[in-house]
């Protein structure tokens, strides 16, 4: 139809909708005037007034059909009948409060837990970044002799890019983000900020929220800075008033001690739009500075020169095409790198450019796996509600079948009453969609708020766009189509004459109907089983992360980190000022030994160097990249680190004359390494010699046991330790944790007013920080595999019950011929169980095929493993034997008398 | 009695809106003006015709009004609407083709 012919069609569908008895008002008024007035011409013509009415009538053919003739030609019928059937569906569900109440909650459970799963997989890995043409975006990295990307480009390369690349449209860098201390009128703000390079708002087609963005004047122009929505919300509660503010970096009040650092004023020049978050998926810095700022006062190394390039390729260059082009750029540059050449072989050799459209992200990488199984998870929770809600509307199609019955025999369509039944099944799912859509949407920011550490906050937007709509959509659709139709056919199949006969709601039974139910519990059960086992095996992992030996003492070691010793001391001053602080730390009760090392364990530091090795020649390909770090003297005693062969360092092996920076004659190596380069003879004594740079030979001087350094999962690994000369401070101690770190203040300030402590904790709570994402994952499973049992049980529960209420006739029959309460009791639990057998048996299948998906996150358990199988099975029996006990218990008590009577 | 079925299938469409076109009338005077402009030839059932002018109303090529007539009664008045006019023309113009097509084969002569 066209459109201006909807200018007068629409307003009548409408009438019609919403006034119907108006229009049929209207339409009987209408024909009733040309009656009469038919009538009046027949008397006019000489006609009894009689006659002319019947005439009148007879030439209209019968006023009735004409109305309904007239009515069919608003052509709304179905529209109409599906307003009947919400009214009546409203009004019937309004009725039995109850079910209504358990289906609605059930459904929001399963539609909430999915939609509040999947905003989060949403956010972290479907989103494509919020900027112009996102799918333009290439992520421009390096790789070199293993095919491992680098972790970053040098800031130089960056540079070279922009000014010598011809394949990139735009090319905009930034770095990683990095924490900094504002101060703005006289108050301190903590703030993470990001450099970014002068062209990264206009090359990624952001526009500015408030003021203005970095542009290229800003490079070398008065130190400029832009900040995030949510930090300007923060700091200047949305004023326009931050623009044109001036920020300054670093503590003036150290500056105006000192008089040596430099005052660094930024000014603020512009607010970004609020969804904006860089180009990292899970940050959010609340500031982005220039680049080139070097007004800020950073000492990282890492964030200024170091950056991630990202770009846009001209039009009609592909991937391959564009990484042979820059490829001889790329390895021009590298020829004045300050890198050593291992380096540049192993990362810088070849342009490797890869589709940036969603953004980079650390937590993606982290908890893309997690996700995954959980919507899979929250997946199966909702088929378990949905069987549930089938498994209610099945007993309510039954319990209303005299009702479906007799409409069916006074003329009604079958397709007709089973649009009323699935109309019904659609309130009951939309209800449940909408509170499921709120309490997902609660439950999202609850989840996210647990997804952040110390060491990788998580920062995702959650709010509702249209995919997650569209999700929750698709998860109703599905819900009635599967909790709808099955019970909705069911309750309208069957022979009219014989459903007629039948008298009374209790007597009924129907053997298809049982059996569907029968069906949805197996089904149900399995997936509850195979929940279970996943929960299992998570926990189990999670147990065995937590207690195996990981190399070192977890429980006694207290882990101090510090800052602010200044680079401007002394090697003397610095060991002098290490040396006390150990002795002080001996001092206190309940220290068994101190130390201190480059960094500890599990703190997701590492270094890793190319050594020689003395006797030992590497086959091509072989490479020894080996990690290590420097310690002081009893740093193996401290940690619980067994030593196997020599001896540990010395304050002598520490504090060894030597020209060089990194002064050092002794090394240990760990069994691993020592088992790699000298197999079965003896290391100590024998010499390692790092491949670049100058420094001298060492010596191993001992051999220590395997420990875990970088990851709880990771295998035996090489690992060498050198003496160092500062670092985090371990303290072994046998009292209390607390009161240690208590009293550890006063005295680092007593040693050094400059020191000040970042954190103290046991390297029990370090790692388990390492141990986040595993444990969220086992809670969430844990919940949700609970919810699912819980679920079941009660459709378990409702089930039996139903039937013992279907049955009771039969059951009084039985007993009148002198079945004992036992045997009924024996014949409805038997029957719960027979199902939760079967069902238990599928899921085992079920749980033991789909257990791959699970196999890398698991540590040190199968994913076969036979006992978590078996807790599992009897935690759901235990549970099954609960849900079948109430039901089995009214089936005894069924007085044959009254049921009989009842017959 | 006469059947709908003698008119030609669509054309009742087409005298209405015809009809109407000459000025907004209501039903009953629709049913007078039928018989009067084609006398004995076309016959339209009271039947026929509210279903019909209901139809074309839904379609959007005629609105209808509730006014009140010159002996003070309440009446329902249907009006062509532009895009019925359009419609009409088209119509019309459909009709003259099938018309003269269809005069033409009767005409011919045997041989």
């Amino acid at each position: 139809m066209r459109p201006e012919r909807w200018i007068y069609a629409l307003p009548l569908r409408l009438r019609s909708l919403f006034h119907r008895t108006k229009a049929d008002q209207e339409l009987a008024d209408e024909l009733g005037d040309h009656l009469e007035l038919k009538t009046q011409q027949y008397i006019s013509q000489g006609m009894a007034s009689e006659e002319a009415r019947r005439s009148a009538v007879l030439e209209m053919g019968g006023l009735e059909k004409r109305k309904e003739e007239c009515r069919d030609a608003r052509q709304i019928t179905w529209l109409q009948d599906l307003v009947q059937d919400v009214r009546y569906g409203l009004r019937i569900l309004g009725k039995s409060p109850g079910f209504t109440t358990v289906t609605v909650l059930t459904l929001a459970l399963g539609i909430g837990a999915n939609t509040a799963i999947f905003s989060i997989v949403d956010a972290l890995l479907l989103r494509k970044l919020p900027v112009r043409n996102p799918d333009e975006l290439v992520w421009v990295n390096s790789t070199g002799t293993f095919g491992q990307p680098a972790e970053g480009s040098e800031v130089e390369t960056y540079y070279a890019y922009r000014d010598k690349a011809a394949a990139f449209a735009s090319v905009l860098a930034f770095s990683g983000i990095a924490p900094y201390e504002l101060t703005y009128k006289e108050r301190k703000i903590p703030a993470n900020g990001e450099l970014v390079s002068a062209n990264y708002f206009a090359a990624l087609g952001v526009r500015p929220f408030a003021g203005r963005l970095l542009a290229d004047s800003d490079q070398h122009g008065p130190p400029a800075l832009v900040v995030s929505f949510a930090f300007w919300k923060r700091e200047w509660d949305s004023s326009e008033d931050a623009i044109g503010q001036a920020i300054t970096f670093g503590d003036q009040s150290d500056a105006t001690r000192t008089g040596s650092v430099p005052q660094h004023t930024f000014t603020v020049i512009g607010v970004a739009p609020p969804d904006f978050f860089g180009a990292k998926v899970g940050e959010s810095p609340d500031f982005y500075a220039p680049l080139n700022s070097t007004e800020l006062p950073t000492q990282d190394y890492w964030q200024t020169q170091w950056v991630t390039i990202l770009a846009r390729l001209k039009p009609g260059l592909s991937i391959a095409q564009a990484q042979a082009v820059l490829d001889p750029l790329l390895q021009e540059i590298e020829k004045t790198s300050m890198l050593p050449q291992i380096e540049r072989d192993e990362e810088f050799a070849h342009v490797l450019i890869t589709p940036a459209a969603r953004g980079l992200s650390d937590a993606r990488a982290k908890f893309s796996l997690p996700a995954r199984i959980l919507m899979v998870v929250v997946g199966l929770l909702l088929l378990i509600a949905c069987g549930n809600v089938a498994n209610l509307l099945l007993a309510r199609g039954m319990a209303r079948k005299r009702e479906i019955t007799v409409r069916l025999a006074l003329g009604a369509g079958r397709w007709r009453v089973i649009r009323q039944l699935l109309t019904e099944s659609t309130l009951l799912a939309i209800a449940g969609a909408v509170t499921g859509l709120a309490a997902g949407q609660w439950t999202s920011r609850l989840l996210l708020a647990s997804l952040s550490t110390r060491q990788l906050p998580v920062v995702l937007s959650t709010a509702f766009n249209l995919r997650t709509l569209l999700f929750t959509a698709s998860a109703l659709a599905f819900t009635v189509i599967v909790c709808g139709l099955a019970p909705s056919l069911a309750a309208t199949r069957g022979e009219l004459a014989e459903e007629l006969k039948v008298q009374g709601p209790a007597s009924y039974r129907s053997s298809a109907q049982s059996r569907l139910g029968s069906v949805l519990i197996v089904g149900q059960v399995a997936l509850s089983l195979m929940l279970l086992a996943a929960a299992g095996l998570l926990l189990h992992t999670l147990y065995n992360l937590e207690t195996f030996d990981a190399g070192f003492d977890r429980d006694k070691v207290l882990i101090v980190t510090m800052t602010g010793y200044s680079s401007s001391r002394t090697r003397d001053q610095v060991a002098q000022f290490y040396r006390c602080l150990l002795d002080r730390m001996k001092q206190l009760p309940g220290v068994h030994s101190a130390s201190y090392s480059g960094f500890t364990p599990i703190s997701g530091k590492e270094v890793g160097i190319n050594v020689a090795v003395e006797g030992y020649t590497l086959r091509p390909g072989e490479v020894a990249n080996e990690r290590f770090v420097g310690i002081s003297p009893a740093y193996f005693e401290t940690m619980g680190i067994p030593l196997l062969a020599g001896r540990e360092f010395t304050e002598e092996d520490v504090h060894a004359e030597s020209p060089s920076n990194l002064a050092t004659t002794a090394a240990i190596i760990n069994r691993t390494m020592a088992q790699r380069f000298f197999g079965n003879g003896s290391p100590l004594g024998k010499s390692i010699q790092f491949v670049e740079g100058h420094r001298p030979q060492l010596q191993i001087v001992g051999v220590v046991a395997d420990s875990k350094y970088n990851d709880l999962r990771e295998g035996p690994t090489d690992f060498f330790y050198i003496p160092g000369t500062h670092g985090d401070l371990e303290i072994r101690t046998s009292g209390s944790a607390k009161t240690l770190a208590g009293s550890l203040p006063a005295i680092f300030h007593s040693l050094d007013s400059s020191v000040t402590i970042t954190g103290i904790r046991t390297l029990r709570e370090q790692v388990d920080e390492s141990l986040h994402s595993d444990r969220l994952i086992a809670a969430l499973c844990t919940t949700f595999s609970l919810l699912a049992l819980v679920l079941t049980c009660v459709g378990l529960y409702g089930t039996l019950a139903f039937h013992v209420a279907q049955r009771s006739s039969e059951i009084g029959i039985r007993m009148a011929l002198g079945a004992r309460p036992r045997d009924i009791f024996q014949l409805v639990v038997g029957q719960g169980l027979r199902l939760t057998a079967i069902g238990s048996m599928l899921g085992i299948v079920a749980a033991l095929g789909a257990g791959s998906l699970l196999a890398s996150m698991l540590f040190a358990v199968k994913q076969t493993d036979p006992l978590t199988f078996l807790g599992v099975s009897i935690v759901l029996l235990s549970a099954a034997v609960l849900a079948c006990y109430i039901p089995a218990r009214r089936a005894m008590r069924v007085d044959p008398m009254t049921a009989l009577r009842y017959e | 009695m006469s059947k709908p079925s003698d008119l030609v299938q669509g054309t009742l469409d087409l005298l209405l809106l015809k009809i109407l076109a000459l000025q907004p009338l209501n039903g009953f005077a629709i049913s007078l003006r039928l018989k009067q402009v084609s006398g004995d030839v076309l016959q339209v059932s009271d039947g026929s015709l509210y279903p019909a002018l209901h139809k074309l109303e839904q379609e959007g090529w005629i609105s209808a009004e509730w006014k009140t007539t010159q002996n003070n009664r309440r009446a329902k008045f249907y009006s062509l609407t532009r895009p019925g006019r359009k419609h009409l023309e088209k119509e019309a113009d459909n009709w003259g083709r099938l018309a003269t097509a269809i005069s033409h084969v009767v005409q011919l002569k045997e041989t």
